[in-house]
Protein backbone atom coordinates (compact mmCIF):
# COMPACT_ATOMS: atom_id res chain seq x y z
CA UNK A 1 0.00 0.00 0.00
CA UNK A 2 1.16 3.60 -0.81
CA UNK A 3 1.97 6.12 2.03
CA UNK A 4 -0.88 8.06 1.38
CA UNK A 5 -3.58 5.17 1.89
CA UNK A 6 -1.86 4.15 4.94
CA UNK A 7 -2.27 7.21 6.32
CA UNK A 8 -6.01 7.56 5.45
CA UNK A 9 -6.37 4.02 7.59
CA UNK A 10 -4.14 5.72 10.70
CA UNK A 11 -6.22 8.31 10.66
CA UNK A 12 -9.56 6.82 11.20
CA UNK A 13 -10.02 3.02 11.59
CA UNK A 14 -6.07 2.28 12.88
CA UNK A 15 -5.95 4.94 15.49
CA UNK A 16 -9.71 3.79 16.00
CA UNK A 17 -8.76 0.31 16.90
CA UNK A 18 -11.35 -0.76 14.12
CA UNK A 19 -9.38 -2.41 11.83
CA UNK A 20 -9.68 -6.19 11.24
CA UNK A 21 -6.63 -7.82 12.25
CA UNK A 22 -4.95 -9.05 8.70
CA UNK A 23 -5.39 -5.23 7.82
CA UNK A 24 -3.76 -4.06 11.45
CA UNK A 25 -0.69 -5.97 10.81
CA UNK A 26 -0.43 -4.67 7.12
CA UNK A 27 -0.33 -0.84 8.66
CA UNK A 28 2.07 -2.11 11.01
CA UNK A 29 4.54 -3.60 9.23
CA UNK A 30 4.57 0.04 6.77
CA UNK A 31 5.07 1.46 9.77
CA UNK A 32 8.22 -0.76 10.30
CA UNK A 33 10.05 0.32 7.26
CA UNK A 34 8.44 3.86 6.75
CA UNK A 35 9.23 6.42 9.52
CA UNK A 36 7.17 9.29 7.49
CA UNK A 37 4.14 7.56 8.24
CA UNK A 38 5.20 6.70 11.47
CA UNK A 39 5.88 10.57 12.65
CA UNK A 40 2.79 10.90 11.13
CA UNK A 41 0.41 8.54 13.80
CA UNK A 42 2.99 9.54 16.72
CA UNK A 43 1.60 13.29 15.69
CA UNK A 44 -2.00 12.24 15.30
CA UNK A 45 -2.29 10.46 18.72
CA UNK A 46 -0.61 13.40 20.37
CA UNK A 47 -2.81 16.59 18.55
CA UNK A 48 -6.22 14.30 17.47
CA UNK A 49 -6.84 11.43 20.19
CA UNK A 50 -4.35 12.31 23.68
CA UNK A 51 -6.22 15.97 24.46
CA UNK A 52 -9.41 14.22 24.76
CA UNK A 53 -8.88 11.48 27.22
CA UNK A 54 -9.95 11.93 30.46
CA UNK A 55 -12.13 14.86 30.34
CA UNK A 56 -14.65 15.26 32.61
CA UNK A 57 -18.30 15.52 32.32
CA UNK A 58 -19.44 18.65 32.71
CA UNK A 59 -22.52 20.05 34.98
CA UNK A 60 -24.77 22.65 33.42
CA UNK A 61 -25.96 25.03 36.31
CA UNK A 62 -28.62 24.35 38.58
CA UNK A 63 -31.18 27.20 37.32
CA UNK A 64 -30.84 25.39 33.86
CA UNK A 65 -33.48 22.34 35.56
CA UNK A 66 -35.15 25.38 37.49
CA UNK A 67 -35.98 27.15 33.72
CA UNK A 68 -36.82 23.85 32.35
CA UNK A 69 -38.92 22.89 35.03
CA UNK A 70 -41.01 26.16 35.31
CA UNK A 71 -41.25 25.91 31.09
CA UNK A 72 -42.54 22.62 31.28
CA UNK A 73 -45.22 23.48 34.04
CA UNK A 74 -46.30 26.70 32.46
CA UNK A 75 -46.88 24.78 29.46
CA UNK A 76 -48.96 21.74 30.67
CA UNK A 77 -51.65 24.24 32.87
CA UNK A 78 -52.06 26.10 29.47
CA UNK A 79 -52.76 23.04 27.97
CA UNK A 80 -55.08 22.13 30.57
CA UNK A 81 -56.67 25.47 30.39
CA UNK A 82 -57.01 25.38 27.00
CA UNK A 83 -58.88 21.80 27.31
CA UNK A 84 -60.96 22.95 29.74
CA UNK A 85 -62.12 26.22 27.78
CA UNK A 86 -62.46 24.43 24.58
CA UNK A 87 -65.19 22.16 26.85
CA UNK A 88 -66.77 24.88 28.65
CA UNK A 89 -67.11 26.37 25.17
CA UNK A 90 -68.32 23.17 23.78
CA UNK A 91 -71.13 22.12 26.15
CA UNK A 92 -72.31 25.58 27.00
CA UNK A 93 -75.47 26.02 25.28
CA UNK A 94 -76.52 22.66 26.74
CA UNK A 95 -76.53 23.65 30.06
CA UNK A 96 -77.15 27.75 29.88
CA UNK A 97 -79.18 28.51 32.72
CA UNK A 98 -79.39 32.41 32.86
CA UNK A 99 -78.05 33.95 35.61
CA UNK A 100 -81.08 35.04 38.16
CA UNK A 101 -80.70 38.70 37.98
CA UNK A 102 -81.32 39.20 34.38
CA UNK A 103 -84.19 36.75 34.56
CA UNK A 104 -86.49 38.49 37.52
CA UNK A 105 -85.99 41.96 35.46
CA UNK A 106 -87.12 40.35 32.00
CA UNK A 107 -89.89 39.21 34.18
CA UNK A 108 -91.04 42.22 36.16
CA UNK A 109 -90.52 44.39 32.76
CA UNK A 110 -92.75 41.74 31.11
CA UNK A 111 -95.13 41.73 34.32
CA UNK A 112 -95.21 45.66 33.82
CA UNK A 113 -95.81 46.01 30.12
CA UNK A 114 -98.92 43.41 30.20
CA UNK A 115 -100.64 45.15 33.05
CA UNK A 116 -99.78 48.63 31.50
CA UNK A 117 -100.91 46.78 28.35
CA UNK A 118 -104.38 45.53 29.86
CA UNK A 119 -105.05 48.26 32.19
CA UNK A 120 -104.92 51.14 28.88
CA UNK A 121 -106.90 48.41 26.94
CA UNK A 122 -109.31 47.73 29.55
CA UNK A 123 -109.61 51.78 29.96
CA UNK A 124 -110.09 52.51 26.37
CA UNK A 125 -113.61 49.98 26.27
CA UNK A 126 -114.87 51.18 29.21
CA UNK A 127 -114.89 54.93 27.28
CA UNK A 128 -116.09 53.78 24.23
CA UNK A 129 -119.12 52.22 26.28
CA UNK A 130 -119.83 55.00 28.06
CA UNK A 131 -119.67 57.35 24.69
CA UNK A 132 -121.64 54.23 23.13
CA UNK A 133 -124.55 54.89 25.38
CA UNK A 134 -124.00 58.57 25.82
CA UNK A 135 -124.87 58.63 21.97
CA UNK A 136 -127.83 56.70 22.58
CA UNK A 137 -129.45 58.54 25.22
CA UNK A 138 -128.71 61.98 23.16
CA UNK A 139 -130.54 60.14 20.33
CA UNK A 140 -133.66 59.09 22.24
CA UNK A 141 -133.82 62.30 24.11
CA UNK A 142 -133.90 64.59 20.66
CA UNK A 143 -136.57 62.20 19.46
CA UNK A 144 -138.77 62.77 22.69
CA UNK A 145 -137.81 66.42 22.19
CA UNK A 146 -138.56 66.95 18.41
CA UNK A 147 -140.83 64.29 16.52
CA UNK A 148 -141.18 66.01 13.27
CA UNK A 149 -137.32 65.31 13.01
CA UNK A 150 -137.93 61.89 13.26
CA UNK A 151 -140.06 61.91 10.29
CA UNK A 152 -137.87 64.24 8.61
CA UNK A 153 -135.03 61.61 9.80
CA UNK A 154 -137.36 58.71 8.14
CA UNK A 155 -137.98 60.88 4.92
CA UNK A 156 -134.07 60.74 4.72
CA UNK A 157 -134.15 57.08 3.92
CA UNK A 158 -135.03 57.94 0.43
CA UNK A 159 -137.20 54.94 -0.54
CA UNK A 160 -140.95 54.75 -1.08
CA UNK A 161 -140.88 51.25 0.77
CA UNK A 162 -139.50 52.68 3.82
CA UNK A 163 -142.09 55.90 3.44
CA UNK A 164 -144.68 53.36 3.06
CA UNK A 165 -143.41 51.26 6.15
CA UNK A 166 -142.76 54.16 8.42
CA UNK B 1 -23.80 2.97 25.81
CA UNK B 2 -25.80 2.77 28.89
CA UNK B 3 -29.54 3.41 27.78
CA UNK B 4 -31.69 5.08 30.33
CA UNK B 5 -34.72 2.91 31.90
CA UNK B 6 -37.63 2.42 29.65
CA UNK B 7 -40.07 3.01 32.43
CA UNK B 8 -38.89 6.09 33.45
CA UNK B 9 -38.74 7.37 29.74
CA UNK B 10 -42.60 6.12 29.72
CA UNK B 11 -43.62 7.98 33.23
CA UNK B 12 -41.76 11.19 31.70
CA UNK B 13 -43.72 10.59 28.36
CA UNK B 14 -47.07 10.73 30.91
CA UNK B 15 -46.29 14.15 32.22
CA UNK B 16 -44.91 12.74 35.52
CA UNK B 17 -42.05 15.22 36.30
CA UNK B 18 -40.07 13.34 38.83
CA UNK B 19 -39.42 11.02 36.12
CA UNK B 20 -38.10 13.63 33.81
CA UNK B 21 -35.99 14.96 36.30
CA UNK B 22 -34.69 11.76 36.70
CA UNK B 23 -33.96 11.56 32.91
CA UNK B 24 -32.51 15.06 33.53
CA UNK B 25 -30.24 14.18 36.11
CA UNK B 26 -28.57 11.43 34.13
CA UNK B 27 -28.39 12.92 30.92
CA UNK B 28 -28.13 16.59 31.30
CA UNK B 29 -24.29 15.93 31.86
CA UNK B 30 -23.08 14.39 28.27
CA UNK B 31 -25.71 17.01 27.32
CA UNK B 32 -24.43 20.57 28.51
CA UNK B 33 -21.01 18.92 28.06
CA UNK B 34 -21.44 18.16 23.79
CA UNK B 35 -23.23 21.19 23.75
CA UNK B 36 -20.29 23.93 25.79
CA UNK B 37 -17.88 22.47 23.16
CA UNK B 38 -19.89 22.51 20.19
CA UNK B 39 -20.98 25.80 20.87
CA UNK B 40 -17.58 26.87 23.06
CA UNK B 41 -19.83 29.55 25.41
CA UNK B 42 -21.49 28.77 28.23
CA UNK B 43 -24.46 30.83 28.04
CA UNK B 44 -25.11 28.86 24.42
CA UNK B 45 -24.21 26.15 26.00
CA UNK B 46 -27.19 26.59 28.95
CA UNK B 47 -29.48 27.51 26.07
CA UNK B 48 -29.09 24.41 23.99
CA UNK B 49 -29.10 22.17 27.24
CA UNK B 50 -32.78 23.48 27.78
CA UNK B 51 -33.77 23.72 24.65
CA UNK B 52 -32.70 19.89 24.23
CA UNK B 53 -34.70 19.03 27.23
CA UNK B 54 -37.87 20.51 26.29
CA UNK B 55 -37.40 18.93 22.79
CA UNK B 56 -37.16 16.09 24.93
CA UNK B 57 -39.79 16.19 26.76
CA UNK B 58 -42.50 17.58 24.06
CA UNK B 59 -41.36 14.21 21.93
CA UNK B 60 -40.70 11.70 24.86
CA UNK B 61 -44.77 10.01 24.15
CA UNK B 62 -43.38 9.75 20.05
CA UNK B 63 -40.35 7.71 20.79
CA UNK B 64 -40.49 4.17 20.17
CA UNK B 65 -37.37 3.25 21.07
CA UNK B 66 -36.10 2.08 17.89
CA UNK B 67 -33.06 3.25 19.09
CA UNK B 68 -31.69 4.19 22.05
CA UNK B 69 -32.38 6.95 24.43
CA UNK B 70 -28.74 8.08 24.51
CA UNK B 71 -28.73 7.95 20.56
CA UNK B 72 -31.47 9.79 20.22
CA UNK B 73 -30.51 12.76 22.83
CA UNK B 74 -27.33 12.76 21.29
CA UNK B 75 -28.77 13.50 17.98
CA UNK B 76 -30.97 16.40 19.61
CA UNK B 77 -28.08 17.91 21.20
CA UNK B 78 -25.33 17.75 18.48
CA UNK B 79 -28.02 19.49 16.03
CA UNK B 80 -29.21 22.03 18.18
CA UNK B 81 -25.64 23.29 19.64
CA UNK B 82 -24.86 23.14 15.91
CA UNK B 83 -27.40 25.19 15.33
CA UNK B 84 -26.65 27.47 18.07
CA UNK B 85 -23.10 27.68 17.00
CA UNK B 86 -24.26 28.78 13.87
CA UNK B 87 -26.54 31.29 14.70
CA UNK B 88 -23.86 32.77 17.20
CA UNK B 89 -21.04 32.88 14.73
CA UNK B 90 -23.38 35.53 13.06
CA UNK B 91 -23.54 37.67 16.16
CA UNK B 92 -19.75 36.59 16.87
CA UNK B 93 -18.00 40.04 17.14
CA UNK B 94 -20.22 41.23 19.94
CA UNK B 95 -20.00 37.99 21.79
CA UNK B 96 -15.99 38.26 21.56
CA UNK B 97 -16.85 41.70 23.31
CA UNK B 98 -19.11 40.73 26.02
CA UNK B 99 -17.03 37.51 26.58
CA UNK B 100 -13.63 39.07 27.64
CA UNK B 101 -15.13 41.41 30.37
CA UNK B 102 -17.19 38.85 31.60
CA UNK B 103 -13.92 37.14 32.02
CA UNK B 104 -11.80 39.39 33.71
CA UNK B 105 -14.71 39.70 36.32
CA UNK B 106 -15.42 36.13 37.32
CA UNK B 107 -11.58 35.11 37.32
CA UNK B 108 -11.18 36.80 40.71
CA UNK B 109 -13.40 33.87 42.39
CA UNK B 110 -12.07 30.29 41.42
CA UNK B 111 -10.39 27.94 43.46
CA UNK B 112 -7.29 25.63 42.38
CA UNK B 113 -9.09 22.70 41.63
CA UNK B 114 -11.33 25.06 38.95
CA UNK B 115 -8.84 26.74 37.26
CA UNK B 116 -7.43 23.10 36.63
CA UNK B 117 -10.81 21.66 35.14
CA UNK B 118 -10.98 24.99 33.22
CA UNK B 119 -7.50 24.84 31.68
CA UNK B 120 -7.92 21.73 30.71
CA UNK B 121 -11.50 22.39 28.68
CA UNK B 122 -9.62 25.64 27.71
CA UNK B 123 -7.19 23.44 26.05
CA UNK B 124 -9.61 21.58 24.48
CA UNK B 125 -11.51 24.28 23.63
CA UNK B 126 -8.51 25.95 21.62
CA UNK B 127 -7.87 22.49 19.74
CA UNK B 128 -12.01 22.60 18.50
CA UNK B 129 -12.02 25.63 17.81
CA UNK B 130 -9.93 25.24 14.65
CA UNK B 131 -12.70 22.76 13.56
CA UNK B 132 -16.00 23.48 11.99
CA UNK B 133 -19.04 22.41 13.93
CA UNK B 134 -19.88 18.97 12.33
CA UNK B 135 -16.18 18.18 13.02
CA UNK B 136 -16.37 19.01 16.22
CA UNK B 137 -19.55 17.21 17.11
CA UNK B 138 -17.64 14.00 15.17
CA UNK B 139 -14.29 13.95 17.61
CA UNK B 140 -16.64 14.73 20.70
CA UNK B 141 -18.83 11.51 19.79
CA UNK B 142 -15.63 9.57 19.00
CA UNK B 143 -12.97 10.73 21.50
CA UNK B 144 -15.01 11.84 24.75
CA UNK B 145 -18.25 9.95 24.17
CA UNK B 146 -16.61 6.62 22.81
CA UNK B 147 -19.20 6.27 20.06
CA UNK B 148 -18.44 3.67 17.62
CA UNK B 149 -18.44 4.53 14.00
CA UNK B 150 -21.78 2.72 13.54
CA UNK B 151 -23.45 4.51 16.56
CA UNK B 152 -21.66 7.89 15.20
CA UNK B 153 -23.40 7.12 11.91
CA UNK B 154 -26.86 6.59 13.89
CA UNK B 155 -26.69 9.51 15.93
CA UNK B 156 -25.67 11.92 12.97
CA UNK B 157 -27.59 10.25 10.00
CA UNK B 158 -24.90 10.00 7.53
CA UNK B 159 -23.22 6.61 6.63
CA UNK B 160 -19.90 5.05 8.11
CA UNK B 161 -17.99 6.07 5.06
CA UNK B 162 -18.93 9.68 5.88
CA UNK B 163 -18.22 9.31 9.42
CA UNK B 164 -14.74 8.41 8.55
CA UNK B 165 -14.08 10.72 6.18
CA UNK B 166 -15.31 13.66 8.41
CA UNK B 167 -13.25 12.00 11.53
CA UNK B 168 -10.27 11.80 9.01
CA UNK B 169 -10.85 15.77 8.07
CA UNK B 170 -10.89 16.70 11.23
CA UNK B 171 -8.12 15.14 12.55
CA UNK B 172 -5.88 16.51 9.54
CA UNK B 173 -7.10 19.53 10.62
CA UNK B 174 -5.78 19.67 14.40
CA UNK B 175 -2.57 18.38 13.09
CA UNK B 176 -2.62 21.19 10.74
CA UNK B 177 -3.33 23.84 13.39
CA UNK B 178 -0.34 23.25 15.51
CA UNK B 179 1.94 22.62 12.73
CA UNK B 180 0.82 26.16 11.33
CA UNK B 181 0.33 27.93 15.54
CA UNK B 182 -3.03 28.43 15.12
CA UNK B 183 -3.62 25.36 18.13
CA UNK B 184 -1.21 27.54 20.86
CA UNK B 185 -1.47 25.40 23.79
CA UNK B 186 1.44 22.86 24.64
CA UNK B 187 1.08 19.75 22.97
Amino acid sequence: MKCERIKEIIATDYIDGQLDEKLKRQVQAHLGICSQCLAYEESLRKVAVEPFKNLEELSPPDFVWERIRVNIEEGQAQHRGSILTFLKNSLQPFFHIPRPAPLFAAIAVAILVITVTSAVVSLNSVARIKSYFQEQEDFLNSLEANPENSQAGSGNLGTTIEEYLF
Amino acid sequence: MVDLFTDIVKQAAQGDMGAFEQIYKKACGFVYSIALRIANNKSDAEEVTQDVFMQIFKNLKNFEFKSSFKTWAYRITVNTAINKYKQASREKYHRLEYESVANRISVMDKTAEFINKESAEERVASFLRVLDPEQRACILLREIEGLSYKEMSEVLKININTVRSRLRRARGALLEGVTKGAITHEV
